[in-house]
């Protein structure tokens, strides 16, 4: 049974023209809420990120910005 | 300390065989006795028998962690870095600010790992990646730095697979067991706050004789279990995505069960045991948001702003009726 919670909130903000395609969001994000697809990140599924920051830590090229809580 | 370190040459080692003191260990940790101070020593470590090019595997140094990590790593030779997240586990740890980008590189110079390995293999835990930059270390250390899966029964494959993991081994699981574990962990405050309920029940109970009976507390214990253990055991079961909604929805259901059960009729009684004791269920739930691994803050913070005024208003509401109903009786 899949977890779902609320719906369009959370403050993730995407840059794509930042991304170089690396790939690091998706293999640190717990939720699969990035897929990299013909050598870019794509952000799939905004509704299942929990905002724990993963991802715009480990990118390099700071093309992630979120409001990030204690994980 | 526990035995599974054996101190050879200076050098620390890690068995991957857990012993009877291990699982009671761990055993004593779930239920929550001893639970502070379950630490290992920091520092680096070898398991088996790894040469000078074996990778090195990153971990916090709460035993547990580095139980789960030994147990699954059964016949390999790797370097296992130890941290000193203070006894607090690795998703934690990096939240928190123990388990950081700072923090790996200090392990690494401190335990001169550029003198002592050929290797330069760096594997972190994926959910240190709240605290951990991974591209940062590289660039101060030198070792190439990547994120292993989130589970340690997952290493093996990936260390198979040559050090690459499936989208699967991304994901982190809320399975009922995981959900039922870190319900128990918040227990000890939950039977705090019924302790000091039941107090004052019973302090109220000598100034004025039966304002509360049997029931009123049977339904109180009754609430607080729902929100805090019921409803997290079936969380993705109930049809709404508010943490405090699936907790007042329960805690109608189970209180509507209850009071049938006591034989209660269609009362003013009756309608403050409804408007009480689903908001103190709504309530525990919306606190277990803290305990689960898939809300955000943004969600959490929208949830706690539009339910809070409500279940406060039920509860007054609710205790206004009480009050009313036994000044009358």
């Amino acid at each position: 049974m899949q977890h779902k919670y609320l719906k369009q909130v959370a403050s993730l903000d995407y840059h794509p023209e930042k991304c170089v395609g690396c790939g690091i969001c998706v293999q640190v994000c717990p939720h699969a809420v990035f897929v990299l697809n013909e050598g870019k990140a794509d952000l799939v599924d905004l509704d299942k990120c929990m905002e724990c920051g993963a991802c715009e830590l480990n990118c390099a090229f700071a093309a992630i910005k979120l409001k990030s809580g204690v994980g | 300390m526990s035995n599974c370190i054996v101190e050879e040459n200076k050098r620390m080692s890690l068995n991957s065989q857990l012993t009877w003191q291990d699982r009671l260990g761990s055993l004593r940790v779930y239920l929550g006795i001893l639970r502070d101070n379950y630490q290992v020593q920091a520092g680096l470590y070898s398991l088996g028998n790894p040469s000078e090019d074996a990778p090195v595997l990153v971990t916090a140094n709460y035993k547990l962690t580095v139980d789960v990590l030994r147990a699954a790593l059964q016949g390999r030779n790797l370097w296992i870095l130890v941290l000193d997240t203070k006894g607090v586990n690795v998703w934690c740890a990096a939240g928190k600010g123990t388990f950081s980008t700072q923090a790996v590189i200090q392990a690494i110079e401190e335990n001169n790992l550029q003198e002592v390995l050929t290797s330069r293999l760096i594997i972190l835990p994926q959910l240190a990646a709240t605290g951990v930059a991974a591209h940062a270390v590289q660039q101060a250390t030198g070792f190439k730095t990547i994120f292993g899966p989130v589970k340690a029964a997952d290493l093996s494959e990936f260390l198979d697979r040559g050090n690459h993991k499936t989208a699967e081994e991304s994901k982190i699981t809320f399975t009922l067991s995981e959900r039922f574990l870190v319900s128990l962990a918040d227990l000890k405050n939950t039977l705090r706050d019924m302790l000091v309920v039941f107090g004052l029940m019973f302090c109220l109970n000598m100034l004025k004789q039966d304002i509360f009976q049997t029931r009123d507390a049977g339904a109180y214990f009754l609430a607080i279990i729902t929100g805090s253990i019921i409803t997290p055991l079936l969380l993705p079961y109930i049809p709404v995505a508010a943490f405090s909604l699936k907790g007042w929805f329960l805690g109608v259901v189970l209180m509507l069960g209850y009071l049938k059960l006591l034989g209660m009729d269609l009362s003013a009684l009756f309608l403050a045991y409804l408007l009480i004791f689903p908001a103190i269920s709504a309530y525990y739930a919306l606190n277990y948001t803290g305990s689960s691994t898939y809300t955000s803050l943004s969600g959490v913070e929208k949830e706690t702003r539009l339910a809070i005024p409500w279940l406060i208003l039920s509860l007054v509401c609710g205790i206004v009726i009480f009050v009313l109903v036994k000044g009358v009786g």
